[in-house]
Formats: structure tokens, sequence, C-alpha cells
């Protein structure tokens, strides 16, 4: 595509507008001097192309708004944006082309400022903003429970937003092609600039794409855009553009049939299926208060995501160097009046859940994460004690999912669980406990230091184990069994040293809490006033459809457990009677 | 000849462990898209008892340059002022303590902005190595032999952005990357601007210099037509060694902060006030920048 020639201009804006008589103006509005921070009307244009229909804006209206405004229709209407806005470029006289393809957005006040200053760092970057919607929700949502252009025109009179256009982040919520914010890949940008240069080569928008408000054909173009690593990404922080409601094609309608075509038509016209671009960005801009709750979601959304996968300071040894507290040698001053209570049970069996229980019990499990994609709730463990049994298993050979059946403890080890018992009891609570699947392969390293350390074990079925197992890991089903089976070996063969509760993880949240206020009482353990209610029923997966017979030594053991599970009331009544004092 | 796009000032006092490391991250091996023409570093010893070689100041390439000061003021303003007199850069960096270690872009990303804008201050944010607030792990065991295998561990300086796997952010109350800022130990400004304010104010006569690095802090960031920016995912790493208040016990390090604001109010004629400055964000964060 090759575009007029280009003038003295750095920037112009293409607004391509359809039926957007009520929203256009605050648009046109959000573009002008009268508004725009650091900007004047001689650096820049605006071109507003309609797509005709029988409500359109008159070119009055659109050059009310500055001498850099000028209006034209589209003399090829479609129900496709892409030649309005490809016109519209055609046009413009900028060295630099700020595309809005939706002319229902209202930007924050620094778009433009910000904008020409970014497009000078690089040569030639792809400037983007983040997008946001009106209102309380995604407006998808929104308009299915009240939101309207009434209660809109309402929400942004109240807002002030003329005089501070950095308000409408507090009216506003995340759209969906940016919903994580801004640490994370965004699917479009709604105000998008780069060079001609670069416009020209990616040859504009694609007027292939001709489903109503043209499908995906802005995904499509700022895929393209950004996939040139000569044509940095930069995004601009603090700033963003909000949508007003309109019934626009996709950003208003709530069933996914339209975004259904939208992609095969994606798929027909790009031969394969539409992906997000994880193209790396430079950030910049500023972050005004107001738009601080998105960046503190996001960024600790990725903090979650970054922590899990790269490692970080975890080694107990380090982590004792916070905080004046106990030593190594403290290890061996328990506090008299609290005992050590352990979770024992193999992975996705329930510890989670039992842990967190335990914990509404007032049991101290310590420093424990409440974080965990596959577990709703958090999965309740110490991290520095994960870490100390992952390097026991690597230094054994082995991990998780591969146990050995013989885990050495050597000294750096022992100092290092030393460290995390010293501070584990320093609790104020009459219990303190921990809970990692892993320990039921370490345990000898503990027993040895903690000789008075209590159990409680859970088992759950083994189809159910490994499937999840499957799910989250990508373990094969025989792999997952294999597993369950050596894990719970070892649960049994301890019960077996000495009796202590095993809870059966049951599909039925009201039996496994009925098993729980029976192991509270057995301990002597308070429950708290509303009862227990850390169990909620989406902690429980739907039962797995039970396609081959469980193999024999699993199905055997999976009995022997079912015969000592403490549900039974005779396991009940001989643990009372073996019970310690408290 | 062309004055270099940026001179760096880095005082050192008593940091032959440290120093090198320092020195290390402003080379051209290591800092992206600079060669040695583009920039040098002025590295003023300020009247250490134990100084660095010249030879060894001079290894890290033909654009470092080693000022020995003796019996000096005991506070670092003069040392930055003989810094900034002998260099030239457009641009000109501050690190009034020689122990941060600085990632790879601070000096790419500085150049960047000075391209796009009239008057860039350009500020990095702090860290401590280690796994915590420096004067409190240092109570708890943590010492230079620690931090020196803490940095053998992460493989710096090969892939320097691990840094941030074993460094926590400088503040009582975890600033983050967003929050609000009163110093930096990496201060890049226009040249211009420090001969308008006067350079680094001498009456900050105690040893590390107060309220010093505030008081420089605070007057280039106000000064007129500056836009000032925090870099994203950079930062600079304070290796443990006896600073004056961030290597000594909590309590020790009050009691001279209220001196250091004493010493303000008497220099300045009023209290010290964190400045409200307007910041703008720019940088890249990589994905162990969020660990912090």
């Amino acid at each position: 595509m090759s575009l007029g020639p280009s003038g003295a201009l750095e920037l112009s804006v293409v607004v391509v507008t359809y039926r957007m008589r009520r929203e256009a103006p605050r648009t046109l509005y959000s573009l002008s001097t009268a508004y725009q921070q650091g900007v004047s009307d001689n650096r820049y244009e605006v071109i507003v192309v309609e797509n005709p229909s029988d409500e359109m804006l008159s070119a009055g209206t659109v050059q009310s708004f500055g001498p850099q405004f000028s209006y034209c229709t589209n003399p090829q209407p479609s129900l496709s944006p892409a030649s309005a806005i490809n016109l519209g470029a055609r046009q413009a006289l900028g060295r630099h082309l700020m595309l809005m393809i939706d002319g229902a957005r209202i930007l924050s006040p620094g778009v433009l400022g910000e904008t020409l200053t970014a497009l000078r760092l690089y040569d030639q970057p792809v400037v983007a903003t983040l997008a946001w919607h009106l209102g309380p929700d995604n407006q998808a949502r929104s308009i299915h429970k009240g939101y309207s252009r009434q209660v809109e025109d309402r929400l942004l009179a109240d807002s002030g937003w003329e005089s501070d256009g950095y308000r409408l982040f507090s009216i506003s919520s995340l759209a969906g092609s940016c919903g994580n914010g801004w640490f994370f890949p965004i699917t479009e940008s709604s105000c998008l600039t780069m060079s001609r240069e670069h416009y020209e080569a990616l040859g504009g928008y694609s007027e292939e794409f001709q489903s109503p408000g043209g499908g995906l054909i802005n995904l499509d173009f700022y895929a393209r855009a950004v996939a040139n690593p000569a044509r940095p990404l930069v995004i601009l922080l603090g700033e963003g553009s909000f949508h007003q409601v309109h019934g626009g094609v996709a950003t208003n309608r709530s069933d996914d049939e339209p975004l259904r075509l939208f992609r095969e038509e994606y798929q027909r016209i790009r031969g394969r299926p539409f992906t997000t671009p994880h193209t790396t960005p430079i950030y910049f801009g500023p972050m005004p208060e107001s738009a601080k709750p998105f960046m503190r979601r996001s960024f600790n959304k990725a903090q979650e995501l970054y922590r899990q996968r790269y490692p970080y300071l975890r080694d107990a040894s380090l982590q004792s160097m916070k905080e004046p507290g106990p030593k190594p040698g403290d290890a061996q001053a328990p506090r008299p009046q609290s005992r050590s209570l352990t979770v024992l049970g193999m992975h996705r069996s329930g510890t989670s859940a039992l842990a967190g229980s335990l914990m509404e019990c007032g049991v101290d499990f310590g420093n424990v994460s409440h974080w965990n994609r596959h577990n709703v709730k958090g999965n309740n463990e110490n991290q520095a004690i994960v870490d100390l049994h992952d390097r026991l298993l690597a230094d054994a050979g082995g991990a998780w999912d591969a146990p050995q059946d013989v885990v050495p403890w050597e000294s750096r080890h022992r100092q290092a669980r030393d460290m995390i018992l010293a501070q584990l009891r320093t609790t104020r609570s009459a219990w303190w406990g921990f809970k990692d699947p892993r320990t039921l392969l370490t345990l000898e390293g503990w027993r040895e230091a903690e000789p008075g350390m209590r159990f409680v074990g859970v088992f759950r079925h083994p189809e159910t184990v490994a499937q999840s197992l499957v799910v989250r890991s990508g373990l094969s089903r025989s792999h997952g069994l294999d597993l369950w089976l050596r894990y719970n070996q070892r649960l049994l063969a301890l019960y077996k040293q000495q009796p202590f509760p095993i809870l059966h993880f049951s599909d039925n949240p009201e039996d496994f809490l009925q098993q729980l206020h029976r192991l509270a009482a057995l301990l002597e353990l308070p429950t708290p006033p509303g009862g227990l209610r850390f169990l909620e029923p989406e902690l429980l997966h739907a039962a797995p459809l039970h396609t081959e017979p469980l193999p024999r030594p699993v199905a055997r053991l999976h009995d022997e457990l079912h015969a000592v599970a403490f549900y039974r009331p005779e396991i009940q009544s001989l643990l009372r009677q073996t019970r310690q004092p408290a | 000849m062309n004055p270099p796009f940026i001179s760096m000032v880095v005082i050192l006092y008593n940091m032959r462990r440290e120093a090198g490391r320092t020195l290390q991250s402003l080379s051209a091996a290591y800092q992206e898209d600079f060669s040695p023409e583009d920039y040098d570093v002025h590295v003023v010893e300020n009247g250490s008892a134990e100084p660095v070689d010249e030879a060894f100041v001079r290894g890290f390439g033909p654009n470092f340059h080693y000022h020995r000061l003796v019996n000096p003021p005991s506070s670092p303003a003069h040392a930055l002022n003989y810094g900034i007199a002998k260099s030239k850069g457009r641009l000109v960096g501050l690190v009034i303590d020689g122990a941060h270690i600085l990632t790879p872009r601070v000096l790419a990303y500085s150049r960047k902005l000075a391209s796009a804008v009239a008057c860039p201050v350009v500020t990095v944010r702090r860290f401590f190595l280690g796994p915590g607030q420096q004067p409190q792990t240092t109570q708890c065991g943590y010492t230079q032999e620690v931090e020196d295998e803490l940095l053998e561990r992460i493989g710096w300086p090969k892939e320097p952005y691990r840094l941030f796997e074993i460094a926590t952010f400088m503040g009582k109350r975890r600033p983050g990357w967003f929050g609000r800022f009163w110093e930096t130990n990496c201060l890049i400004v226009p040249r211009a601007v420090l001969d308008v304010i006067g350079g680094c104010d001498e009456r900050f006569d105690r040893p590390g210099g107060g309220f010093l690095n505030l008081d420089l802090y605070e007057r280039c960031t106000e000064y007129p037509g500056a836009q000032v920016f925090v870099l994203l995912g950079e930062g600079s790493f304070h290796q443990v060694h006896g600073g004056t208040t961030t290597n000594v016990s909590p309590d020790e390090a009050e009691a001279r902060i209220e001196t250091y604001r004493q010493d303000y109010a008497r220099i300045r004629g009023r209290p010290y006030e964190v400045p409200l400055v307007q910041m703008k964000f720019f940088g890249s964060l990589h994905p162990r920048s969020f660990l912090v």
C-alpha cells in the first residue's frame, strides 16, 4: 500500500466511526488540545472517516474540535472498517499514523504527548495503548446487568473526566483484549501508532476481513505490526482508551457466536488459528494514582507466575537472615507447650484442604503459600520445606515424581531443617505443623529432629489422583497410578507402626467435613465459631470416569487404606483409646 | 574530539572488594549498545585507607579514569564535584556509593531518553543484595562471603538480570517499581543541570554525606523543565561493605538519620520533605524483575 505525500506533521490520527453520534464527540474531545496535555494543534491532525448510516456525524461537529480535525465519509461502505481506516491513512499527512478503528473510545489525556515522545525513543517503534471498558465490568457482561448508555452518561458526567481524564481509570474495567493488564501479552490495541513506512509495509488493514465490524481485523493488524523485531513495541503505561457502550459487534455481545465466526474467518484468511503475539514490550509513560490498582493487580499476577518459574532466594538459610530470630542451635530448644502435627498424603489427595482446615482450628503452619494455580485455595505449603525436600530428592537422584527408596539426609540438609523447625517452634499456638506431599519420601530426617511428631494422613481414589496428575503435570495415567502406589505404601506402613487418623478425601464435601470435625474433636482442637469453612465444593473436582480397571496392587492398597480410614467408627474408637494425653 | 555522551562518576571509599564488580558493570563489555568512545567513567578514590590500584581501574577499558584524593573532606560531596569537573560528558551519571552493581541497560536507556526529551533526569531503583534489608540481614548472618557465594550461584555477570533473584528492594516499606522515590545511587542528568544548580552542596560534610544525596535528587528533579524517569527493570545492587547507614544496626542507623535531618534543616532552612515529583517510567520488565 502506498500513501500520499507526507508533510511536516508528526502524527495523523485516523478515527473510524459508524453510528456513533453519542460516542464520537467524546472521543474527538479527548483528541483535542483542550484535553490532551503537552501537545499543540500544529503537531498532529485528526481524520474522521465515517462509514455511511442513517445516524451520521456532520463535518461541522467534527471540525468544531479544532482546526486539525477533518471529516469524510467512506465512498465504499462496508460492514468492515478496513476500507475506511485505509482511506483515512491514504489522506494522512503525518509521518506517523495513530489508528483508532473504533471511534467509540475516549483516550486518557497523555496519549498524544507520550506517544509523540515514545516515537523518538526508537527508530520506528509501534506504540500501543491498553483498552478499558467504561463501567463496572467488561461491557459484554455489564450490559446484561443493567449497564446502559444512560448509566454510562451519568457515570461520565459524575466523574469529571473532561477536566481530569485520568479519572476514567476509576470508572472502568480492563477490556478482554488485555484482561491481565500491562504485564501480560495483549491481543490488540484500539489506539496503535506506527510510522507510515511500517504501515505501508504491512499493506494497511487487511480488507479481506469482511465480517461485521471486521471480525478479527484489529487483532490481525496488531499481530502483524508487532511481529517485526526491527520495530520495537512500546506500551504506554498509565494511559489508555476507554470504550463507550454502543452496541458494537464484538464488544457488546455476551455470547461466543460472533467470536467463533471471526476465528473461522481468520483461519480462512491466514491459514492458521489466531494466536496472541508474545512480543516483549518496552514500557513508557506515567503511572497516575487512579491507574495503580490495575498496575498492582497485573504486577502481582505476573509476580506469582514468575516466582513459580524462577528460583528466588528460597533457601531456609537465607530466609532466616531476614529477621533476627532463632539460630540453628535453637532447634534443640522446643517450646514445651506446643506440639507438632504433620499432614501426610500423596499429591492431589486433599492435603491442602486438610492443612487449611487444621489452620482454621489454630494449627500454626508457619509461612505458607496461599496461592497455587492448581489449587484454588492455595496449597498451604511452606516454601522453605518444599525447597529442602526438592534438594533432598534431587541429591538422592530422584524427584517428587521419581521417588527413590532411600533419601539420605546430610549435614547441610539437617542444618536447613533445624532452621525451619526453630522458626516453626516459635509459635504461640498449641500446635504447629507443616504439609508437603514429599514428606512421605523424606520423613526419617524430620522424625530424627522431632521424635514426638504426630501425623494426620489423607488419601484419595487412585484414579482421581492419576487423572489430576495427567492434567496438572502431564504424567501418563500409569505413571500417576504408580506414584499413588508408592506414596500410599509409605502412608500405610507408617500407620502400621503407630496408628494415626487417615482421612478419606471423597468427592462428597459433607463427608469430608464430618471427618474433619471428628478429627478436631480427637485432637482437642478448637473449631471456629461458624464451623469449618475451608472446604468448598469447588475444591472437589468431578469424579473421573473409570475407563480401565485399576492395577491389582493399587486396588488392593486402596482397599487396605479404606479398612483403616478414619471415617470408620471402630478406627475412631481405636485412636481415642491410644490418644496421647493433651 | 567530541565529548563523550555520558560521563559516569563513581566514588570509592575502602571498596577494594566491591569496586571490581561495580566497575565491571560499567564496562563496555557489560553495558549494552555502548562502546568505549561513547562514554567515560571517572573513579574518584575519596581518601581511602585501602585504595584500589590505578591500573586495576584502567583495566576496565581505555575510557576508565582514576583520581585519587588524599585527605579530602569526609563527605563524598567534594569527590563528586571533583569527578564532575574532570569529566566532559553531555550527560553526567553520579554513583555516590561505589559499591553498587548496575544492570546492563542503564546507559542505553539514558541515551534513548536524552534523544527523546530535552531535559531527562534519569533515576535507577536501589536494591540490597541478599534476602532482606542489609542493616537487618548483616545482624543475622549475611556476610560478604554469603554475598560472594550468591553472586557466584547466579553466575554474575553472565546473566546480569539474575541479580533480581538474589536481591530485595531497598527500603523498609518495599517501594516496588512504581512507588515513591527520593534517592538513587545512579542519577543521570544533563551537565547543564549540574552547572546551574552548582553540583553537590559541600556543606553536607558528614562522612557518607548525610542527606547530600537526597538534596541532590531533590534539586535535580525540581529543576525547571526536567522530566524525571525511573528505569523499569534496571537497578543498582548494593554489595555489603561498611556503609554509613546501610550496613550498621537499625538503631544506629536511625540515630544517624536524625542527625542528617537536623543538618538538612540547618543548611536549607526548612525540614526535609520527600519531593513530590511527577515520575515517568521507561524500560522493559524482565520476568526476573518481578521477583523482588
